[in-house]
């Protein structure tokens, strides 16, 4: 079979074709489009807007978060000698409890908004 | 392309995207569902290419990847379309649509574009999103597949 044969074939079988149904209306397709392109237009916006406040409550959360760092630095240097001895005699660097207490405030804040969120 | 703009250019190409979509998918009964889709992501992509051809075959690759889409959401190989044809019409028709039922769908994609469609090689590598130097050896070979099935029709 060469290539005009076919190419008459197919033509003609696609000519031919007849449908029961008729075609699907095009102004409900045009007015489906047009409605999912308001509603993500509408969902843009609202984003855009939500946008600052999300931005804002980040920022307030990280400040919050390094007063209570420093907080936590300033309480520690005010320990009485007593007790800072004590745990130098315990065996216990008084440099890896702060470091401790500093790593403990961020982890706490994590493991708290992620079961907020779950 | 404004809602006339729409309408016109759906009246020309609907009846061929149909043809298309039966011919290579082989089920009626997803033609038209998959035909309103592909004409709703063409809206929304706001496609703004060039002429009517670069639309034309921007809507036939859609079409195409929505049914690649229906056939792995469905996790199943494309029934071969055994429905036969409502209309009585030539009996070469029947013949072809027996044969491309027994064809892969990469075949009939190629054939029907090719011969149907009447689409260049560089067309076809467009519209199938393959390598346009494939696209020769491709469609050779699924010439040679269809008209082994054919001869061996008429035999």
């Amino acid at each position: 079979m060469n290539e005009d044969e076919l190419r008459n074939l197919f033509q003609r079988s696609r000519n031919e074709e007849r449908w029961p149904e008729p075609l699907p209306d095009p102004a409900a397709l045009w007015r489906r489009a047009r409605a999912a392109d308001l509603l993500a237009k509408e969902l843009r916006r609202r984003e855009r807007a939500a946008s600052p406040l999300l931005t804002a409550r980040r920022l307030a959360g990280w400040a919050a978060l390094v007063a209570a760092e420093l907080a936590a630095l300033a309480g520690f240097s005010e320990i009485p000698k007593p007790a800072l001895d004590a745990l130098v005699n315990a065996g216990v660097s008084p440099w890896t409890v702060a470091l401790l207490t500093l790593a403990a405030l961020p982890a706490a804040t994590l493991v708290y908004r992620m079961r907020r969120e779950a | 392309m404004d809602e006339p703009e729409f309408e016109s250019f759906y009246r020309a190409t609907a009846d061929r995207l149909r043809a298309y979509l039966y011919r290579v998918g082989g089920e009626r009964r997803i033609v038209d569902d998959l035909l309103q889709e592909a004409y709703f992501r063409f809206l929304r992509s706001k496609f703004a290419g060039g002429g009517e051809e670069d639309r034309v075959r921007y809507l036939f690759r859609i079409a195409t990847n929505l049914l690649k889409d229906h056939w792995a959401a469905a996790k199943r190989s494309p029934e071969p379309p055994v429905e036969r044809p409502h209309a009585g019409t030539a009996e070469t028709r029947l013949d072809l649509h027996a044969a491309l039922g027994a064809l892969k769908p990469a075949d009939r994609e190629m054939l029907w574009l090719a011969y149907a469609e009447g689409c260049s090689h560089a067309e076809i590598a467009e519209i199938l999103e393959v390598k346009r130097a494939s696209v020769r050896v491709l469609l050779f070979r699924a010439r040679a597949r269809l008209s082994a099935l054919l001869q061996g029709e008429k035999t």
